[in-house]
């Protein structure tokens, strides 16, 4: 877990510029890769860490130190993202599966892939169905918080991360016989 | 927050996300920058974020209210025009409620108003013309004629025809031919009514 030293965040609450900037600089590799799992690019995912920092360096004020900053800080770019999916998605209609189970036989490769092709995976996967994937199997928000946040229902979040496993799952055999 | 659903799919992500390779542009940080000093600088249009935008279309006190009320005032303004167009017109045909266009065909039975003057039977003579202008004019027989009256205005119209017998509790109107030597009544033509505007 990311840790914000005391004095930066002392910096931050007095608007000043260079502590902004060690801020940035110390969040920036988490931050960007998380936005880079949203985003189509790398330019998009630039824009969605800027609002969310945008935001967290105007509102430091609100954090009251009652709990983990980094955590905070989090939460407010996974809303940004979020407003990025929101603001982009192409959402259609899908038959929302009930009780969408686990994808069966799961043997994954051993052998070391490619980081970057990790980044690709998700990127190729229809774009509500990765934001899916990536809020339910990385942030940890529950399908009823996806589907509040993505204004999809529970059911169709299901079906999503079902489709999600599906295809990564193949992708990763397809990477692994390589 | 977290369900109970795992899968290996998510924990190989989750485990490996961490080394996408990203590296540091500073673009980045100088675009995050600028808008920050323009947020900070007051006068200027500010950061990316506005807490809330004005409505464009809301009423600013009272200023915002004079085009609905002078739509009001067209509106009534108009209603008053027809309804005092529609007076006029009434006036000039008789009281009438028909204009003259429109008015009722021989022997169609009208019930007249009660203040209204009832027409003069005919006893021993044509009655003059109400307006002295029309050659053809209906006139009205009263409901119950005076005994001999059909004979007399036979006599005196010189057509020959012979006048329809007075229907009880009804008022007929016909037709009556002018009389040859009342040159007044030959002499005269129709007037013709002008259409009135509403507005000018």
């Amino acid at each position: 877990m990311l840790s914000v030293p005391e004095d930066i965040l002392e910096g931050c609450r007095r608007k000043e510029r260079a502590a902004q900037e060690q801020l940035y600089r110390l969040c920036y590799e988490p931050y960007l890769r998380l936005c880079l799992r949203y985003a189509g690019n790398r330019s998009d995912a630039a824009d969605i860490l800027n609002k969310a920092f945008f935001n967290i360096l105007t509102r430091i004020d609100q954090y009251r130190g009652d709990g983990n900053f980094a955590g905070w800080m989090k939460r407010i770019v996974v809303n940004a993202a979020v407003d990025y999916v929101r603001s982009n998605s192409r959402f259609r209609y899908h038959e929302p599966v009930e009780n969408a189970g686990e994808v069966p036989g799961q043997s994954l490769p051993d052998q070391e892939l490619v980081r970057h092709d990790l980044l690709q995976m998700l990127q190729q996967l229809p774009f509500t169905t990765a934001s899916v994937f990536n809020l339910f199997a990385m942030e940890g928000y529950s399908h009823r918080e996806i589907g509040e946040m993505l204004g999809i229902t529970e059911g169709n979040s299901k079906w999503h991360l079902h489709y999600a496993r599906q295809i990564l799952q193949q992708q990763l055999k397809i990477a692994a016989a390589l | 927050m977290k369900s109970n659903e795992q899968s290996p799919v998510d924990e190989y992500f989750r485990q490996h996300e961490a080394e996408i390779p990203v590296t540091f542009d500073d673009r980045h940080w100088s675009q995050l920058a600028a808008m920050l000093d323009a947020a900070e600088t007051p006068g200027t249009p500010g950061g990316m974020v506005q807490e809330s935008a004005p409505r464009k279309t809301r009423f600013r006190g009272g200023k915002g209210w004079w085009a609905p009320g002078i739509w009001i005032l067209a509106v009534i303004t108009a209603f008053w025009l027809i309804w005092q167009t529609a007076g006029s017109s009434a006036a000039e045909n008789g009281g009438s409620r028909y204009p003259a266009s429109e008015a009722p065909s021989d022997f169609q039975s009208v019930a007249p108003k009660a203040e209204k003057e009832l027409p003069k039977p005919v006893t021993g003579k044509v009655a003059e013309p109400a307006n002295g202008l029309m050659p053809e004019q209906d006139v009205a027989l009263p409901a119950i004629s005076a005994p001999g009256a059909q004979k007399q205005e036979s006599e005196l119209t010189g057509s020959g025809e012979l006048a329809r017998p007075a229907v009880a509790d009804s008022i007929v109107t016909r037709n009556l031919p002018a009389v040859p030597g009342d040159s007044a009544v030959q002499e005269t033509k129709p007037v013709k009514k002008t259409k009135k505007h509403l507005f000018w």
